[in-house]
């Protein structure tokens, strides 16, 4: 019965994804590196910060805040942010760190969790990429706009003179053009038209020629971003690589119940095809945990876990925004530890994890994992809240 | 062009405070109508959103570039044929800017951009989103 009511939940999220997805056709939209991100890289390293609950029909329920705390520097203190200044934070911008609550089946408190984590390699921060810089503009289309600008206002500014309403007229519609991202090339002035193509013919700027006079309905500033999406979309299959340490507290004494020292490794995988591409994810974790067997407290008892697997990102073709993620993982375990009775010394597991967007920010997991020995199934459904919007200044 | 004041050379004569205003509105009457004989244009209030026609005026481009590592921003402005370039937050100046003239700026920034001049223009500032930017600076 409560899978079926999570379930239901679930087939609501994707029509609302759905949705969300007709109406993303809106001209306005500029899409940036994080909004490009996929759920997965969200979850291994937050941008601003992400609240999370996890395991909401499991036994163990978590409900996560974490968050980089250079975002939050610049939250306080925009000036943060420019150039000159983000450039002494490049550490605390590697930074993640997290807090959270443990709850028990009737949504008991059991305990604090708290954790940090570091980018070791961040190949997919488009703020920093030299690479992605370089490459920037050097695309025909951007290469010819550039080119346009002068003859067409010494055009404008030669034909119509000083003072006159008219110069004031084609030298705003000059911006027009450049920048307005709503408005459709076909829709201008039709003189400013035909002079925008006869100063580009005369400029010799074939490919900005051709797509005006072959696609007019075509807005030229959105168009001419593209480019850098497409750039953006393969930054985000370099190397990501983080190390950290999260504990958990008892609910009855602040003592660690268990320490956590992981590492996880994400890279794209082939050639970005449009509306779908691979991820690499490999973690590896070993957690200390208080041995049961003994009296008292400690951290003796330690597990070695590694769960290498690949992630389907699927992309909106429209936007390149991923909405649907899926993860296949293989996961081994071994405990160093003495062995409780009946409990086997290495273990493998079969994962799978299911991600919807449902809108831009919010992203709803679905956990399942296999365990070919006694052939049992379990899931887990989640919700990881991206608080991206709140960053903005 | 400076302005010239008009003197009258009234000698010694002396004049009650009644024949004082007679005279002078007398002489602005006369004054005035002569003037408009001579096809002089007429004086314009001065509106503090255009420049005069014929000033020139030093114009200062601001750039600011966030979330981005210095270095990785260019701006290029030009005005007259003289070009100057930003490579991060800065300033950049131009002598010689008349009303109807254009500052032309474009540039790439992988941060965002937010570029402004500090004389009346057609945007007076501009915010861009990371990529690529193309505009002008129309001067009023």
């Amino acid at each position: 019965m409560k899978s079926r009511k999570y379930m239901l939940i679930l087939l609501l999220l994707c029509s609302l994804q759905i949705a969300a997805q007709k109406k993303s056709n809106d001209v306005n939209k500029i899409l940036t590196a994080d909004s490009l991100a996929s759920g997965n890289l969200k979850d291994l390293l937050t941008s601003f910060f992400q609240l999370s609950f996890n395991k909401l029909t499991g036994p163990s329920k978590e409900l996560n805040f974490s968050s980089n705390p250079y975002a939050l520097i610049v939250r306080a203190n925009p000036d943060a942010a420019i150039d000159t200044n983000y450039v002494k934070y490049k550490v605390l911008r590697k930074f993640n760190f997290g807090f959270g609550l443990k709850l028990d089946t009737a949504y008991r408190f059991n305990g604090f969790s708290s954790g940090i984590k570091f980018a070791i390699i961040n190949k997919r921060d488009a703020t920093t990429s030299q690479t992605l810089f370089e490459e920037l503009g050097t695309d025909q289309l951007n290469t010819d706009l550039t080119g346009l600008q002068n003859p067409l206002t010494d055009t404008v500014e030669n034909r119509y003179p000083r003072g006159s309403a008219d110069r004031k007229k084609y030298q705003d519609l000059i911006n027009d053009f450049f920048t307005d991202t709503t408005v459709l090339f076909n829709k201008l002035d039709p003189v400013f038209q035909k002079m925008v193509i006869e100063v580009a013919e005369a400029a010799k700027l074939k490919k900005l020629t051709s797509l005006l006079k072959t696609k007019p309905d075509i807005n030229i500033r959105k168009k001419s971003q593209e480019y850098f999406s497409t750039l953006k979309n393969e930054l985000q299959k370099k190397l990501l690589w983080t190390v950290s340490i999260s504990d958990t507290t008892y609910k009855d004494q602040f003592l660690f119940s268990n320490i956590v020292l992981q590492t996880e490794l994400l890279k794209g995988m082939g050639r970005s095809k449009p509306g779908a591409n691979w991820e690499l994810s490999i973690p590896a974790s070993l957690n200390f945990l208080d041995d049961t067997l003994r009296s008292g407290r400690d951290l003796k008892r330690a597990v070695f876990s590694f769960d290498p697997g690949v992630n389907l990102v699927i992309r909106d073709k429209s936007n390149e925004q991923s909405f649907f993620e899926l993860k296949f993982s293989g996961e081994y375990r071994h405990n160093f530890h003495q062995l409780y009775p009946g409990e086997k010394r290495d273990f493998v597991n079969f994962n799978g994890t299911l991600r919807i967007r449902v809108i831009n920010d919010i992203w709803i997991p679905l956990q399942f994992k296999y365990d070919p020995a006694n052939g049992n199934v379990f899931g887990f459904i989640s919700a990881k809240l991206n608080f991206n919007g709140l960053a903005k200044k | 062009m400076a302005r010239k004041k008009l003197t009258v050379n009234l000698g010694n004569l002396t004049l009650t405070d009644s024949e004082y205003k007679k005279l002078m509105a007398a002489i602005h009457k006369t004054v005035s109508g002569a003037l408009r004989k001579t096809d002089l244009p007429a004086v314009k209030k001065r509106n503090n959103k255009t420049l005069a026609a014929a000033a020139t005026v030093t114009a200062t481009i601001s750039a600011t570039f966030k979330d981005v590592n210095p270095g990785l921003s260019e701006l290029s402005a030009r005005h007259n044929n003289v070009t100057k370039k930003l490579t991060q937050s800065g300033t950049l100046t131009f002598d010689g800017v008349l009303s109807g003239d254009s500052i032309r700026i474009q540039g790439k920034s992988l941060g965002t951009a937010e570029i402004s001049v500090d004389i009346p223009a057609r945007p007076q500032t501009k915010k861009f989103d990371p990529g690529t930017f193309i505009f002008n600076f129309n001067i009023n």
